[in-house]
């Protein structure tokens, strides 16, 4: 064959290459754009990380357990009363205040042979996470031990009486039982392979920053759920999300709060919205530890001047209401209004002219999403009128977390004002354990260091008595607000939007479960 | 002719190495501790410390840069710290629908380009050389992720024509056809515009030379002076630029990929400076500009070899 380098030539070989690129070089892309059937299609907004309930840092990382891992009991609806029902558990009852017996469903096997779910593994996975490093270390603060009294029983020793031991440990996260031959087998702990699954779904596979495929487990005895593949799309933009599925590429996907009132005007047809309560929640960290926020008339100065109407409407298009700390408003346990639950604009200005701090500069960081840019600019505003100007940081995921870490460096300990969200638990301790002093440059940015909150919040959780428990919550968020190192501003409407014939779970992290998605 | 190649390679290979270099010190020049930052404050220390490792952080610079090197140069790019996969392995997976995505993008614009370069000459002066030449600055002034939003909304959302995300399953050839569409119309609606520019100049110049002349002096009909003795001139510039071009299209695909939720190294590249993934990053980033040189380097190499005046001065 004669291989001439002439134009003519030269366009003719290009157009052949091109053509022969298009259709034969790809055998392999394979994302779908609509799938069917028993398929249930779920968009998320990033991809997990760590498989192992040891080390899970949130978002998929938690989800995909929910499906491949059992957990003694699984929790309902948040939107329904978090109810708990027991799950990888026959039978849990409580022999005493201190102590918990549990008999594991009949028939749960560990794919690739690592044999049945035993009692040891329940202990295995309990008592590798309480004590340690892990982030879910506090679920298991009041454990001392499991002890297995058969190969599907045992009984969980707490070392002292702790009721919401069930919903805090046993449903999510370091709750998730693990095969303890196939953990150490696998060195004691891993990241994205897991090694050894056992729940209604198996990982048939995983498109890194695109999608990760379940299907039904085969050796799955228990209730079956009601379809037999799940899809998780991972599409980071919320906006790209709500277009794709319009477009029909998800049956579920969470909606940006500032969407939700224009598609709850006109919803797609067959699509239904959620707009309900969450528990999480929104504050702004204002940095005790930094120079310019050392004085407390500073900080207060901040609490008088923002502008809570302003950021209810402007942010969360008047869908949630002013949250008075990090307990669930509308609960037995919430504190009813904040200290400072009005904005009084000249006490601020009076504030910071007594403490010589006027001209203030302050740094806001936020995160770089929609709703959080909003907020900040609306603080911006409002701390203005005060004479506060603020310089917001806008910064991706992976910076903003490393932020106030201590193990970053030691610029966790000059971040000046930070605006912050966590998802929280059912349990109010579980959304104050992150601002004990131990937490300070992990979670509690506002080096908040309270030695009354955490006598309460030892105390609180042996107390059985609700009123008393709700008197010491209130308590410990007038601490946190007297300290003048935050500002609680709501609790995030839950919004979402899924095709009418499914019924979704969504649990009280905010994020769905899977398994108990019904087909209507 | 062969010393020119010569330099051209070696010049390619400079740049490949001071971009190594500067992705290398990239790692070192973000502040903090890259496997703590990726893994975020609920990491425990034993996880942090597997990442370290896994990133080869654990060591010392200097042996972290002279391994990065040797394996380099090996085709060794190193491991996925997530999936533990090979990342060349990871790359060569996506690459493929980057490269059709850029090639569809950069067949259709060039085509349509030509096209209406083309066009724009035969009627210059006249209005539809104005309303072509509106229209042209109109496509390059257009951000793709804008034409992507909006193309999504009217050929997924309203008329459910083509697909919103993904890239169509494996061995469905016209589920890949159609997912390409809008994403290849995205990316490419700018290059339209350019070409269509830059082949008028072109040819407008060419329209002057004396053997277009002696064409028309043959009553030759202006249609096959234009398309077979014009243009056959006038398009061996747009080589070079097509080639450069198919670097600002793969950039380009970064962002369409994305919005799109399209397999690629745009989606891939992302997703690992999200998650601090170095090693991802590094050799992505090694890869394109690899490719990138590749392409560059044959298109100046093609020119020389197909343009006699080029050749000429090579010859000296």
């Amino acid at each position: 064959m004669d291989w001439r380098t002439d134009r003519r030539g030269l366009l003719r070989a290009g157009a052949g290459v091109l053509a022969g690129l298009t259709t034969g070089l790809i055998g392999a892309p394979r994302l779908a754009w609509a799938a069917a059937g028993g398929t249930l299609r779920i968009r998320v907004d990033s991809d997990f990380q760590v498989l192992d309930p040891y080390g899970i840092i949130g978002g998929l990382d938690e989800i995909i357990p929910r499906c491949t891992q059992v957990s003694l009991v699984r929790m309902g609806d948040t939107r329904k009363g978090n109810e708990w029902a027991p799950s990888g558990a026959e039978t849990i009852e409580w022999l005493d205040p201190a102590r918990i017996a549990f008999t594991l469903r009949d028939g749960m096997t560990w794919t690739k042979g690592f044999g049945p779910v035993t009692a040891e593994d329940v202990k295995f996975s309990y008592e590798r996470i309480a004590g340690s490093d892990s982030a879910w270390a506090y679920q298991f603060e009041k454990l001392d031990h499991v002890e297995v009294t058969g190969a599907l029983s045992g009984i969980i020793h707490l070392s002292d009486p702790f009721k919401p031991f069930i919903v805090i440990a046993m449903p999510y996260y370091g709750g998730h039982i693990v095969s303890q031959k196939a953990v150490t087998a696998a060195g004691g702990s891993y990241t994205t392979e897991s090694p050894a699954e056992c729940g209604p779904f198996v990982m048939e596979s995983w498109e890194q920053n695109q999608k990760v495929t379940l299907v039904a487990n085969p050796d799955w005895t228990g209730p079956k759920p009601d379809f037999d593949r799940v899809e998780f799309y991972i599409v980071s933009d919320d906006q790209a999300a709500l277009l794709a599925y319009e477009a029909d590429a998800f049956d579920f996907t969470r909606l940006a709060v500032n969407a939700t009132r224009s598609v709850q005007a006109s919803p797609p047809a067959g699509a239904t919205v959620i707009e309900a309560a969450s528990t999480r929640y929104t504050w702004l960290t204002i940095n005790i530890n930094a120079e310019p926020l050392r004085d407390p008339r500073v900080r207060q100065a901040i609490q008088y001047a923002y502008d809570s109407d302003a950021v209810l409407q402007g942010a969360y298009d008047g869908l949630t209401t002013r949250s008075a700390g990090v307990i669930q408003p509308a609960t037995k346990f919430a504190r009813e209004r904040n200290l400072i639950d009005a904005r009084d604009v000249d006490k601020a200005r009076a504030l910071l002219a007594e403490a010589g701090a006027e001209g203030l500069v302050l740094q806001l960081i936020a995160a770089t999403d929609s709703t959080s840019q909003t907020v900040a600019q609306i603080i911006q505003a409002s701390l203005g009128e005060a004479g506060i100007t603020v310089e917001i940081q806008p910064t991706e995921d992976a910076a903003y977390w490393a932020a106030g870490d201590k193990t970053q460096g030691d610029g966790y300990k000059s971040i000046e004002l930070v605006l912050m969200n966590f998802a929280g638990g059912i349990e109010p301790t579980e959304n104050l354990v992150w601002f004990r002093p131990d937490q300070i440059g992990v979670y509690n940015w506002s080096f908040f260091d309270s030695a009354e909150f955490e006598d309460l919040y030892q105390k609180v959780q042996v107390e059985a008595d609700d009123d008393r428990r709700a008197a010491m919550f209130n308590r410990m968020e007038d601490l946190m607000e007297l300290s003048g190192g935050f500002v609680f501003i709501c609790f995030e409407p839950l919004t979402a939007i899924h095709d009418s014939d499914i019924d979704p779970v969504i649990l009280a992290d905010g994020h769905p479960d899977p398994v108990m998605f019904r087909k209507l | 002719m062969l010393s020119y190649a010569i330099r051209r390679v070696l010049l390619a290979f400079l740049i490949l190495f001071v971009v190594m270099l500067a992705m290398y010190g990239m790692v070192f020049l973000v502040p903090g501790d890259p496997a703590s930052v990726a893994l975020g404050p609920r990491a425990t220390p034993e996880l942090k410390a597997l990442l370290t490792a896994r990133m080869g952080l654990d060591q010392p610079v200097a042996v972290q840069i002279w391994n990065f090197f040797r394996n380099a140069a090996a085709g060794d790019l190193g491991f996925d710290v997530w999936s533990r996969r090979p990342v060349l392995e990871v790359i060569l997976e996506v690459f493929p629908r980057t490269l059709v995505l850029g090639l569809v993008a950069l067949g259709w614009a060039v085509g349509l380009g030509v096209a209406l370069g083309c066009l724009a000459v035969v009627w210059r002066g006249r209005p539809v050389d104005r309303l072509l030449g509106v229209l042209s600055v109109g496509m390059i002034a257009v951000p793709s992720f804008v034409v992507a939003l909006y193309s999504l909304v009217i050929f997924s959302v309203w008329l459910g024509w083509l697909p919103a995300i993904g890239a169509g399953e494996r061995g469905d050839f016209w589920g890949q056809a159609r997912a390409v569409v809008l994403p290849a119309f995205a990316v490419g609606i700018g290059w339209v515009g350019y070409t269509a520019r830059l082949v008028r100049a072109a040819m407008l110049e060419v329209m002057g030379a004396s053997h277009i002349r002696t064409a028309r002096a043959f009553g030759l009909p202006e249609r096959i002076v234009v398309t077979k003795y014009a243009l056959r001139v006038a398009i061996i510039p747009a080589i070079a630029i097509i080639a450069v071009g198919l670097g600002g299209i793969l950039s380009s695909a970064v962002f369409v990929e994305t919005v799109f939720s399209r397999p690629g190294i745009g989606t891939l590249i992302t997703g690992a400076v999200q998650k601090r993934n170095y090693p991802v990053v590094m050799g992505t980033v090694l890869f394109m500009t690899a490719f990138y040189l590749l392409v560059v380097t044959l298109a100046d190499l093609l020119i020389a070899r197909l343009d006699p005046r080029v050749r000429d001065v090579l010859r000296g």
